[in-house]
């Protein structure tokens, strides 16, 4: 369905992310990522400081589908995913690592 | 030799769940949001750790560049040895590997209560299961391949199909051979 949503109505996808749970949402953020929507950005952000490790890592993994551009503006608060500090999953914190590495790659 | 019966996972923390239930929808509902009670996985026999380690960054890498867009998530992926309530059934994979096709099978369980019960019994002793795997891995993995012109590698990853891991490959790669 999110895969569905992502290619036809980006909009219903964005406005669904109140209504999904955790198990859902992190899928749900690949697609957001994915449906390219200029929207995307903004609410995968805000996704990243979620109170679930799998949203956290369902919106790093969104922000990677979403393109290089959006992985740079997040840097930040990607780092602050990557640091355990700040991040208490291990699993939040290896898919950051990933995502920063694949910044650097350029 | 042991036998493993490895499922990928699709999110790292996934596992980290607080319950089995949440793990379930994270982790087990088919594409049409029912409960999987068929779900893959790779069954093989290692002599040794490194030897499984190696099998697994293999069959992650040809799991993956089969049937994901990109190579995003990466494991840890998990050992059902000893707690699937019957043997795994073979059932040929569809990625373009033969290798992952050959051992790919599904476990066949009853209702979501026996679902329920082998992921428990697997939670219960985790840290014994996980086989972590990282996306450098992989492309290590995959990037090997080419340059050995394996086959099964060009044909899936020079035909133009997969240009997400095309492109990550071989940046993957330019930087491992000038590194900055």
């Amino acid at each position: 369905m999110f895969e569905y949503l992502a290619h036809h109505d980006s909009s219903r996808l964005l406005a669904m992310v109140t209504t999904l749970t955790p198990a859902q949402l992190t899928h749900a953020a690949e697609w957001i990522g994915r449906s390219g929507d200029p929207r995307s950005w903004t609410v995968l952000a805000s996704m990243l400081r979620h109170p679930s490790a799998l949203v956290r890592e369902g919106a790093i993994i969104g922000l990677e589908a979403l393109g290089a551009a959006a992985l740079q503006h997040a840097k930040p608060l990607l780092i602050e995913r990557a640091l355990e500090d700040s991040e208490p999953s291990p699993g939040v914190r290896a898919a950051a690592m990933d995502a920063l590495s694949l910044l650097a790659l350029g | 030799m042991p036998r493993h019966i490895v499922r990928m996972a699709k999110r790292r923390t996934a596992w980290e769940s607080a319950s089995t239930d949440e793990l379930i929808q994270a982790e087990f509902l088919d594409r049409h949001g029912g409960l999987d009670l068929r779900p893959s996985v790779y069954v093989f026999e290692a002599h040794d750790v490194q030897a499984k380690h190696e099998l697994v960054v293999r069959l992650r890498a040809e799991h993956a560049v089969s049937l994901m867009k990109s190579p995003n998530a990466a494991g840890p992926h998990v050992d059902f040895k000893g707690v699937t309530p019957r043997p795994p059934e073979f059932s040929e994979g569809t990625t373009r590997f033969s290798l992952a096709n050959r051992v790919h099978h599904e476990v066949v369980l009853d209702d979501q209560a026996e679902l329920h019960a082998m992921l428990s019994a697997a939670r219960a002793d985790l840290a014994n299961r996980l086989l972590p795997v990282s996306r450098d891995e992989v492309l290590d993995y995959a990037g090997a391949r080419l340059a050995a012109e394996d086959p099964e590698w060009v044909a899936v990853l020079n035909e133009g199909s997969k240009p997400e891991w095309k492109k990550l490959v071989d940046k993957h790669w330019a930087a491992k051979a000038h590194p900055q």
